[in-house]
């Protein structure tokens, strides 16, 4: 069995018809890989995105008081005034209120531009801290201890005392300025405030 | 799919058959005249797409069974067609049949020769077949189809004789183990069954007795001839055996039945029997020359590759379908996957939905919330320290406290204060606050420093006793350290002076 060139161009079409049922079955095969691999790629993500899920409920069912006890506790600070904007009107007319209440003599203070406290962000939110520096004469010590406890109780703000000094002051009549008052108190107190991070 | 035609070639006529389904359907006869190869080429014309096979039941047959070395390939094939040369002189249409090897150490092969030697008869209806370009896919003798019939009908001796009528004739043939050996065509002149029936004992006897002669069988070796009829009985009556010679008859329709025939043939002519086994058993051996096969090697050619193209197409497709089918149950899976993620989600989302609403997220809230903790327990007041100080001095009238330095410091600075201060001091954990006091001590004009320094140390005592602090001398009343100096002057002046000292009072916070 010969074949001459003649024959060969008679087979043209029957080879052109082979090559392309091959061609139409390797296509069929190359797409429905491509279908298998990507039903499988999806499969993966859904896979992780039911486990993710199921994390995450599991999560929440394990904190649900936890998480429950920690929104009571941000929305009564929320409320306070210590998440927000500082409220520095509010601080002031408040430390003319203890002042005022406690009878302190010569109260003096001096509150430094705000800066942010932790260097970065803390979640969604960041701590923002006013360094004050205060200054008054007490008759008693008590008085310091009665200011800072009123201001901790009701400040718009988280209140942290950094350091206190207190002196006596010079026992003589004429010394005593004002003929009350028998020590003097320098305190550094930061008045911390919380923040949504996305707000300047 | 081809059609298929086969044509019946005998001396006087060419009958064209249809195959088709398995079975046969006469499509014409043609006569061997001018006018019926014009018939003949115009019915060509018609079907010049189909398989043609011709078998041929012709008289002008030659058999010749020869010796040939042991060889393989070109070399028996050139020693075959020299034989056939030879032997068919001039002969176009002619084949070869291996009858086995000798089982002498040489091994020498036995080959039947067979040609159909009137190429005349032939050539008029090849040539009109090569005109119509349709593919020719072998000339077949129809004594060569008698081994396939006796093993369809199940007969296996060693040594028989075949009888079968066909048109106008009676083929006789012989075959031994199962192979053909010889045939001859004898003209059939009476129609009849009774004639029939007449020239099948008449014949068999006649190439016995040839066949005895030639030396092929043996004078006195019984053999069976097998008779194909249609009315068995009358058969019978004619043929009766003898010692050497015995008459097996078969029942055509019977036979009919057994080579799968759909069809009954209606008499005893055998034609469609050795058409059929022909159409579903071709047998390797045939006539036709390569050149006039040509055209159906190139439809075998044709076929090949588009068989091979859809046998390709269908495996691709078969696999493809069982890639989509995985697919489909992937896809399925995944639905399902991620109606539990779902389901998941608004569990959550129904359990969050209790919660206090916060304008961020659980992770954020969890880790301000922390902080703030973590800084409100960080926070302290000087009131703490203040009231121990106030309790160690009770009975200590002599100790005059000047000033308090209280300082808060943050757990992360802790640490390094500590360093800063020098390793005497143990660092504390987390946040702690610190108390520098300074004092003085004034016991009076008959004091001694001896009683100075009890008082102050009875003072450090009280404020050690407290576990919680870490009491640090920074001034002592008096230096009375070694690796210090000493000065001193008038006593009563000295004794009158308050002494200084300055303490260092740490705790940690929340402890």
């Amino acid at each position: 069995m010969k074949f001459n060139r003649a024959d060969f161009r008679q087979l043209q079409a029957s080879a052109l018809a082979a090559v392309s049922m091959i061609a139409a079955g390797a296509a069929a095969v190359y797409f429905s890989y491509q279908a298998r691999e990507s039903a499988l790629l999806t499969r993966l993500a859904a896979i992780a995105q039911r486990s993710e899920a199921n994390a995450r409920l599991k999560q929440v069912r394990a904190e649900e008081s936890e998480i429950k006890l920690k929104s009571a506790l941000f929305n009564r600070l929320q409320e306070r005034g210590i998440i927000g904007e500082e409220q520095r009107l509010d601080w002031v007319e408040l430390l003319k209120d203890i002042r005022d209440h406690r009878r302190l003599i010569d109260l003096r203070y001096d509150v430094s531009p705000q800066r942010l406290l932790d260097g970065s962000p803390v979640g969604d939110f960041a701590f923002h801290a006013s360094s004050m520096k205060l200054q008054l004469k007490l008759l008693h010590e008590e008085d310091l201890t009665r200011l800072l406890r009123d201001l901790q109780q009701q400040a718009k703000a988280l209140i942290r005392v950094n350091s206190c000094k207190v002196e006596r002051l010079p026992p003589t009549a004429d010394e005593r300025a004002d003929g009350r008052a028998n020590l003097l108190a320098d305190c550094e107190i930061d008045w911390l405030t919380l923040r949504d991070a996305g707000t300047k | 799919m081809y059609a298929r035609r086969l044509i019946y070639f005998s001396s006087h006529q060419v009958t064209a058959f249809n195959w088709q389904a398995g079975g046969l359907s006469d499509e014409g006869s043609f006569d061997a005249t001018e006018a019926g190869r014009q018939c003949f080429a115009k019915y060509l014309a018609h079907h010049s797409k189909c398989i043609f096979s011709i078998l041929a039941n012709v008289s002008e047959e030659g058999f010749h069974i020869e010796m040939i070395p042991f060889l393989r390939g070109a070399d028996r094939s050139a020693i075959i067609a020299r034989k056939l040369g030879q032997i068919f002189f001039n002969a176009t249409l002619t084949t070869s049949i291996s009858l086995g090897h000798e089982k002498s150490r040489r091994k020498d092969e036995r080959i039947m020769l067979a040609a159909l030697t009137n190429n005349e008869l032939f050539a008029p209806w090849l040539d009109a077949l090569a005109r119509a370009g349709v593919a020719l896919a072998g000339i077949y003798s129809l004594p060569l189809l008698g081994p396939l019939l006796l093993r369809k009908l199940g007969v296996s001796d060693e040594r028989c004789l075949l009888l079968t009528v066909q048109d106008q004739s009676i083929r006789q043939s012989y075959l031994e183990k199962g192979e053909l050996h010889f045939s001859r065509l004898v003209p059939l002149q009476n129609q009849g069954i009774g004639g029939i029936a007449q020239i099948f004992a008449t014949e068999a006897r006649k190439l016995q007795q040839y066949l005895v002669s030639q030396r092929v069988i043996g004078r006195q070796q019984p053999i069976k001839a097998y008779l194909l009829a249609h009315a068995r009985q009358t058969v019978e009556d004619s043929c009766v055996d003898s010692e050497s010679l015995s008459f097996v008859i078969f029942d055509i329709e019977d036979c009919a039945h057994r080579c799968g025939l759909k069809a009954l043939p209606p008499d005893t002519r055998c034609e469609a029997l050795f058409l059929h086994l022909l159409a579903t058993s071709p047998p390797r051996t045939q006539f036709a020359s390569d050149r006039q096969r040509h055209d159906y090697h190139l439809w075998l050619a044709r076929s090949t590759l588009q068989g091979a193209g859809a046998v390709a197409l269908c495996a691709c497709l078969l696999w493809a379908g069982k890639q989509l089918h995985f697919t489909y149950q992937t896809n399925q899976e995944v639905e399902i996957i991620r109606s539990e993620a779902g389901l998941s989600q608004r569990r959550y989302d129904d359990m969050v939905a209790t919660f206090p609403p916060i304008p961020t997220s659980n992770e954020s809230l969890r880790r301000v919330i922390d902080r703030y903790h973590e800084l409100e327990q960080g926070s302290s007041s000087p009131e703490y320290l203040w009231r121990a100080i106030s309790l160690a001095l009770r009975g200590a009238a002599a100790v005059e406290i000047d000033g308090i330095e209280w300082k808060a410091i943050p757990a992360q600075s802790s640490r390094t204060a500590a360093d800063a201060d020098g390793a005497r001091r143990s660092p504390l954990p987390g946040a702690s606050e610190t108390a520098i006091v300074h004092g003085r001590l004034q016991l009076g004009q008959e004091s001694n420093p001896r009683q100075v320094l009890a008082v102050f140390n009875r003072l450090v005592e009280a404020l050690k006793r407290d576990p919680k602090f870490q009491v640090e001398v920074l001034q002592q009343p008096f230096d009375v350290e070694s690796g210090k100096s000493l000065k001193g002057g008038d006593p009563a002046v000295e004794d009158q002076q308050p002494r200084s000292f300055k303490l260092q009072i740490r705790r940690a916070i929340g402890s």
